[in-house]
């Protein structure tokens, strides 16, 4: 029932795919750092990916992607039937819009992720910092951070290129395998 | 602790380098970069990999909270001389629809002043000059408004409502359509919803009006109201008249409704009341969940489509349309579903105008 919430939302469509998104993205934020999880699932994307219509792909590329990595996630998880689609929408809004309902494990994990991403953060110099803080957090595109901080367009696409190759690093570093 | 060659470092950095560079330019992609993605994402299960890590460190700073990073408001060991420090903080974020920012002047300040009085004057204008303000919403559309008195009014598709706060009262007609009304609580000030020519009065509660064309049904979420018909009677017993159904001898001029309960008003000012609602059950509208249960396709196609104007779905053939799906979904959002169907290799998604054709691929 979280009226205002709704208001603010351009596009429930938008949101709701947004949300379906964000669950995917944290399970492999959760899976990546284990190499056995992450190639299981990775290497079912793509077998699933190479079998899919050029075309339909080009199309929107994204959309399939995390489509076809999130169905593939739930039958990592749920090892659900074939040709039974278990979705709620409701569950991924609860789980992101309120950290209160996450399971605890899945709290700490999560904390964790976003501790290790806010410390690799801190180690940037001020300038990559920001430029990926207004393209990741604040969703500007790279003209318009361009603009914004005086730098030309390459080195912005640089910068932010860069500093999300910093982070991933670190990433790795913090489980010391790979 | 670290095996990795440097050389194979390199290799790595370039890679995540990559990724993080289709994710940036995958936002305003043309369709001879997004072919390009493509090839590179089918090249290996390496890149696919890199970019599903991209997305979630993407994910993950879209979602930081300034306050989480203390660090980074302290953060002044600025390397480089060149940089140039702007008047905000690291951790302050750029507006998202950026006007120009004159850095080292200030004239804007004054501009800024001006509009903030400008809006306390309009602010002061509300307060004491009472005009009715129209809130709308078209087909499929809903939409939730936060009065300035605290209340909040939850319009349904293509309902429309004008509000006037007064210091006495606070009125509201519901011109079309329907609404629920959250009303805060304040005894100096009634709440009174106009629909037609009766009207309802909260007393502290919440509660859903449909205007329809020779009526008006009112449901009483939590707490209770009045209704009463406009230049009606002011009192009358309540209670006197409740029935079951729709027998109903003695019209009340006015009535009062408590939760779970259910009135429909006619043109005359009959009311018909229901007692016993589950309270739950009140205006389902406002749940706008769909939950499946092993359902066909076809009464699910059905369903997504009372509740949205586009795209309709139409499910074409006894096969697919007899396919069995679970599921919980917003009702206002088809493309849900759809994006579960796209998923399914046997099923083809066309789409023509406004409607959205589900078929054997």
């Amino acid at each position: 029932m979280n009226m205002t919430m709704r208001q603010q939302t351009p596009s429930l469509a938008q949101s709701a795919f947004e949300n379906y998104r964000k669950e995917l993205h944290q399970f492999l934020a959760r899976r990546l750092p284990s190499p056995q999880d992450a190639n299981d699932v990775v290497q079912e994307v793509f077998l699933r990916l190479l079998r899919l219509n050029r075309a339909d792909l080009v199309r929107n590329p994204q959309a399939y992607l995390y489509g076809i990595a999130s169905h593939v996630v739930r039958e990592f998880h749920a090892r659900a039937k074939r040709d039974r689609v278990t979705f709620d929408s409701q569950a991924v809004e609860r789980r992101t819009d309120n950290p209160h309902h996450l399971w605890p494990d899945q709290l700490a994990e999560g904390l964790g992720l976003s501790r290790q991403i806010a410390a690799a953060l801190a180690e940037l110099p001020a300038m990559q910092q920001r430029v990926l803080l207004a393209e990741m957090r604040d969703g500007l595109s790279h003209e318009q951070i361009a603009r914004e901080l005086g730098l030309n367009r390459d080195t912005v696409r640089q910068y932010s290129a860069r500093a999300m190759a910093f982070i991933r690093s670190r990433w790795n570093q913090c489980d010391g395998q790979d | 602790m670290d095996r990795k060659s440097p050389r194979e470092r390199q290799d790595e950095q370039r890679l995540a380098e990559r990724a993080a560079e289709w994710l940036s330019l995958l936002r305003t992609a043309g369709s001879a970069e997004r072919a390009e993605f493509v090839d590179w994402a089918m090249e290996s299960p390496r890149h696919l990999q890199e970019f599903f890590f991209a997305t979630s460190i993407a994910a993950e700073l879209r979602a930081l909270d300034s306050s989480q990073l203390p660090q980074l408001r302290t953060s002044s060991n600025i390397g480089s001389a060149n940089v140039v420090e702007l008047p905000i903080q690291p951790s302050a974020s750029i507006p998202s629809a950026p006007v120009p920012r004159h850095v080292r002047s200030t004239p804007w300040r004054w501009g800024l002043g001006l509009a903030a009085a400008l809006a306390l004057s309009v602010l002061g204008y509300w307060q004491f000059v009472p005009h009715w303000q129209t809130y709308a919403t078209a087909v499929g559309e809903e939409r939730a408004i936060d009065l300035p008195d605290g209340s909040n009014v939850h319009l349904n598709t293509r309902s429309r409502v004008q509000v006037r706060l007064a210091g006495r009262s606070r009125d509201i007609r519901l011109l079309e359509g329907e609404a629920i009304f959250k009303v805060e609580h304040d005894s100096a000030r009634p709440f009174r919803v106009y629909s037609g020519p009766s009207v309802i009065q909260a007393i502290g509660t919440e509660f859903n009006v449909l205007r329809r064309p020779f009526g008006t049904t009112v449901s009483v979420i939590d707490g209770l109201v009045q209704i009463s018909m406009e230049g009606g009677a002011s009192t009358a017993p309540p209670s006197t008249t409740l029935s079951k159904g729709h027998q109903d001898e003695t019209i009340p001029p006015i009535s009062r409704l408590a939760a779970g309960e259910e009135a429909r008003i006619d043109l005359s000012g009959h009311i018909e009341r229901r007692v016993g609602n589950d309270v739950a059950a009140v205006a389902p509208w406002r749940h706008r969940r769909l939950n499946f249960r092993d359902d066909s396709l076809a009464d699910i196609a059905a369903e997504f489509n009372r509740y949205n104007a586009t795209p309709q779905i139409a499910v074409i053939g006894n096969t697919i349309r007899a396919r069995r799906y679970t599921g919980s979904f917003d009702a206002n959002d088809p493309n849900s579903l759809l994006a579960i169907l796209r998923l399914d290799e046997d099923l083809a998604l066309v789409s023509t105008g406004n409607e959205l054709i589900v078929r054997a691929r």
